[in-house]
């Protein structure tokens, strides 16, 4: 395609390079200019306006911006949770724009993992149910659930929060049975929003090394939105939404998290400036 | 400014007031048109003062039970608006955080309140008088009168009875919301959303333990309930049964989830299985405190369907009758009761009396025809037929002689009673005449036979060991034996209930015999059939008697129209009579029946259904993250209805179990006794609940349905 969209790793060397990936990968998601048009006649607000970019299957992206970007938008409409006005969505090859609302179930079932703000998990359920439900949904046999979900448990570390409520869990270990809960169904691609937005700062941390984790050794895509420059630093490659559109992309490459997040840090001051002269 | 934002409040929670406010508009309506009963008199020709009586003791009846229904209904309500004002927590929250004053906040709670209910009176009132006008054509098949013509009837006094009533109830509401809204802190009002329900797990073993002392607690129960066989409600064994079914109830409801939930995580493949592991915690969530609800909804239930079963079968039991109870015009019944012999020895208060009346019968050779028409009685006037029949005790034979009475499957006492009833014995020309009369062919028992006439379904049994007997009977120094296998049914008199049982029809000349050694009749029917129509025959035997035996002042003060006396007449009874008040019982009994029947099942039914419809909406958050993770509406659906169901199905199984024992118990006691069969009630027992217990569900789950998906697609 002629027109510019932010792409994933092209080149096959920087695929050799970063050790996933090589030349002519199918994207998982692919998202074609997609507009989003909340409103009336009246007063039209475009949420989002011609936003394009794909993402290859093990990557950790990142969709930056300030409030009212379009970065939640951009996400639940890739979620499937919300519709765009025109542009399409394809997930694994299948554009998911105009499917009926009985096979969107199903797709968020079959493909989909989610991570809320607020974990969202449900409070009459104990953790291990939390994770189990996911897998129920999906018709996994009941055989299957307990080895399932104890090794995913073993894995993010959330073994000892099993048989507890949510009411009896901390900010951080109820976010990573959210985790668990989306990674247990062995989903296409996890969607993660604002994961950290509801934790301190240690516990955030914790969430985040699990998140990094769950790309690195269980091969999960990830696409996380955030505002938080400290959190976004553990993705591999950002997004900037800026009033609709895709303003910017930086990728980690081989530098330390820790440079990643000055160049983060550079671009959101950049950002934060260019809103300040609008006001 | 209040009753604008009242008002827009009521419409906004609409779908959580629908079913209640419905239920309110059929109580007011049902309440109403019962009470207005009275006043349909007026649609009929009421021949005599009977008929009329029986209007109004109907009302009054009505009118008694009125008072509990009320009650009933006020718990309704009371408790609906417990539930909906404590879900609006959050909303009077925000009220105060902007700055409305509190006092402010309990009138906009009032404002609607009130509204709510004037709506619901209103319209209620109308749809009331709208049933009341089918409620006539009831009345009418129900008293088996025609009605002459129709006109529309408007009850003021029910109207004012119903206003007052639903008055006082929601003034008594109004006061409690008031109340309740101004003991609200605002950091409580504002918390009481993000507050998380703590799961309160019972051990499965205490549950599973609790359990099955809640089923042996219910067993002993039904076991005092048959013993006691539900005749003698005073019996301390009646009392300790209805103790113990509510405390086992409760205590069943209290132990069931626990240990459901404890089965069913047990079996994986069950649990894990779509959304069942969801849905049973969804049900046990709330369990843990609506069992007491569904203690007190399965009770109303269990009182609903026994009332309204019990109430058609007793009104079977007085259709069944009537054929058998009119076979005469009329019948005047002369009770002498004293056995001759035994005079001397009774209470000197009666000794006088009774030689008097015996010497007076003697005089006259007992026969009443005869009597009457020397004081004056012009019989050809008016009657087409005269015929007496006397009922003699056997002197020194008691049915215990002839049968063994423990085996003939009654109550210990009734048995005993039996025992040493002496036999009752009819003379076989006195019986022919009457079956000659009724177009019956006549019985023969030669000069050493008998045969047995029974009515009562209670002496069944005995009449059939009597008619089968090997040895022979001796009555009056005569052997007899037995004529004929057959019992025989032949009415004796007019009658609302047979009473006659087991009686031996026997040669005169036995009767002879024991009228020679002294004896005198225990009991004379004079059945009479008239010439002319049964209103004027009624008319013309009650002027005839008035002035055959004129009555005293303190008899006609009573109401009698002749001087009432052991002989020749007690009391007389006509076929009119006993049609108006197997008519007027059908009617009391069945709109009794009705009436409370219905109105406890809608009103069970709506706590019910107000009940799942908030926990639907209090659970929207968690059908929209199960609908984020992919669940489909079919999916939610289900589990929704699975919910549902069990909440509406928990408590009628119950007390489905409660009301076989009991209408299973009450059966055996009464209606088989009386010869009904508890099939027909059964069957429209199932149909009303059925049909109005099914309805509220139903509706139930479409609501609950439909504030799910708008709140799931609220979200695309």
């Amino acid at each position: 395609m002629a027109e510019a969209y932010a792409t994933p790793i092209s080149s096959s060397t920087e695929a050799a390079r970063t050790g996933q990936g090589f030349g002519g990968v199918q994207p998982i998601l692919s998202v074609r200019h997609i507009e989003k048009v909340y409103g009336t006649k009246d007063s039209i607000t475009h949420a989002l306006s011609g936003v394009s970019f794909d993402v290859v299957p093990g990557e950790f992206i990142g969709i930056m911006g300030p409030s009212g970007s379009g970065k939640t938008t951009l996400l639940n409409c890739v979620a499937t949770i919300d519709t765009v006005t025109s542009g399409h969505i394809l997930i694994g090859g299948r554009d998911i724009t105009n499917l009926r609302s009985r096979e969107l179930a199903r797709f968020r079932r079959d493909e989909l993992g989610f991570i809320f703000q607020d974990s969202n998990l449900l409070d009459t359920l104990n953790g291990f149910e939390n994770i189990s439900i996911a897998l129920s949904i999906k018709g996994i046999p009941a055989n299957q659930i307990s080895a399932k979900v104890n090794a995913i448990a073993e894995t993010l570390g959330v073994s000892d929060v099993l048989k507890k409520y949510p009411y009896q869990m901390s900010g951080g270990q109820k976010q990573r049975i959210a985790a668990a809960r989306a990674m247990a169904a062995d989903p296409k691609l996890v969607l993660a929003d604002e994961p950290t937005g509801a934790l301190d700062s240690r516990s955030a941390t914790i969430m985040l090394e699990t998140m990094e984790m769950m790309n690195a050794h269980l091969g999960a895509t990830i696409m996380m939105v955030t505002h938080d420059s400290y959190a976004a630093s553990f993705a591999k490659r950002i997004l900037f939404i800026k009033d609709g559109t895709v303003f910017n992309e930086i990728r980690r490459g081989d530098t330390s998290r820790k440079d990643f997040f000055g160049r983060i840090m550079e671009v959101v001051t950049f950002l934060g400036g260019d809103a300040g002269d609008a006001r | 400014m209040r009753a604008k934002l009242a008002v827009r409040n009521i419409k906004r929670s609409f779908k959580d007031y629908a079913i209640y406010f419905i239920t309110l508009v059929f109580g007011v309506a049902v309440f109403y048109a019962f009470n207005s009963i009275q006043n349909q008199s007026v649609l009929f020709d009421l021949k005599d003062e009977a008929t009329e009586s029986i209007f109004i003791m109907t009302g009054q009846f009505l009118g008694i039970f009125s008072v509990f229904i009320a009650c009933v209904l006020g718990f309704l309500i009371i408790y609906a608006n417990r539930f909906l004002i404590r879900r609006r927590k959050h909303e009077f929250g925000i009220y105060l955080t902007l700055g409305m004053k509190p006092s402010t906040v309990s009138q906009i709670v009032l404002i609607e309140t009130l509204l709510v209910g004037i709506v619901s009176l209103a319209i209620g009132l109308a749809l009331g008088i709208a049933l009341s006008q089918g409620l006539s054509f009831l009345t009418a098949a129900l008293f088996s009168i025609p009605m002459v013509q129709y006109q529309f009837v408007f009850s003021g006094d029910a109207c004012m009875l119903t206003l007052i009533c639903f008055a006082v109830i929601y003034l008594i509401v109004a006061l409690f919301n008031t109340f309740t809204v101004s003991r609200y802190k605002l950091i409580d009002l504002l918390s009481a959303r993000a507050k998380n329900e703590k799961m309160k797990m019972r051990s499965p073993w205490a549950s599973l333990v609790l359990f099955v002392v809640s089923v042996a607690v219910l067993a002993v129960a039904y076991a005092l309930l048959v013993q006691n066989g539900l005749v003698m409600l005073d019996d301390p064994k009646f009392l300790w049964a209805t103790v113990l079914m509510v405390v086992g109830t409760t205590l069943f409801f209290y132990s069931l989830s626990g240990f459901a939930i404890a089965m069913l995580q047990r079996s994986k493949r069950v649990y894990y299985k779509g959304l069942n592991t969801f849905t049973v915690r969804q049900i046990a969530s709330k369990i843990n405190t609506a069992f007491v609800s569904l203690s007190v909804v399965c009770v109303m239930l269990f009182f609903s369907i026994t009332v309204f079963s019990c109430g058609m079968g007793m009104v079977e039991a007085f259709t069944s009758g009537v054929e058998d109870g009119t076979r005469y015009d009329a019948t005047l019944t002369a009770n002498v009761f004293w056995d001759s012999q035994n005079v001397e020895d009774m209470d000197p208060e009666y000794r006088e009396d009774a030689k008097r009346v015996i010497a007076l019968g003697r005089e006259n050779d007992f026969d009443i025809e005869t009597y009457l028409a020397s004081l004056g009685v012009d019989w050809d006037a008016f009657a087409e037929r005269v015929m007496q029949l006397d009922i003699y005790q056997a002197p020194d034979l008691m049915y215990g002689q002839l049968v063994d009475t423990s085996t003939l499957g009654l109550a210990e006492d009734r048995a005993a009673m039996v025992e040493t009833t002496p036999v009752q014995i009819i003379s076989a020309s006195q019986f022919n005449a009457l079956r000659e009369a009724t177009g019956e062919d006549p019985v023969d028992v030669g000069s050493n036979g008998y045969v047995v006439n029974n009515l009562a379904e209670s002496g069944s049994v005995l009449s059939d060991r009597l008619a089968q007997l090997d040895g022979d009977v001796t009555v009056g120094g005569v052997a007899l034996e037995s004529k004929s296998d057959r019992v025989y049914a032949q009415s004796l008199d007019v009658h609302s209930f047979a009473g006659d049982a087991a009686q031996l029809i026997v040669p005169d000349d036995v009767i002879a015999a024991v009228r020679d050694q002294g004896a005198v009749p225990y009991m004379s029917y004079l059945n009479i059939d008239y010439k002319a129509d049964r209103t004027e025959g009624d008319t013309a035997l009650m002027e005839a008697l008035g002035k055959a035996l004129p009555p005293d002042d303190q008899t006609a003060r009573n109401g009698f129209a002749y001087k009432s006396d052991s002989w020749p007449v007690s009391m007389t009874f006509t076929a009119q009579e006993v049609i108006a008040q197997s008519g007027g019982m059908r009617m009391l009994i069945t709109y009794l029946a009705l009436y409370i029947g219905f109105v406890f099942l809608i009103t069970t039914a709506a706590v019910l259904a107000i009940q799942q419809l908030s926990e639907a909406s209090d659970s929207i958050e968690r059908y929209r993250l199960l609908s984020k993770l992919g669940c489909d509406r079919p999916m939610i659906a289900r589990s929704l209805l699975a919910q549902v169901l069990i909440y509406f199905i928990a408590p009628l199984g119950l007390a489905v179990c409660h009301a076989v024992c009991a209408i299973g118990v009450t059966s055996t006691s009464l209606f088989t006794s009386v010869g009904v069969s508890i099939t027909g009630p059964t069957l429209m027992t199932v149909l009303l609940v059925v049909a109005v217990y099914g309805s509220y569900l139903l509706v139930t789950y479409g609501a609950a349905r439909g504030i799910i998906g708008q709140a799931i697609d609220s979200r695309r």
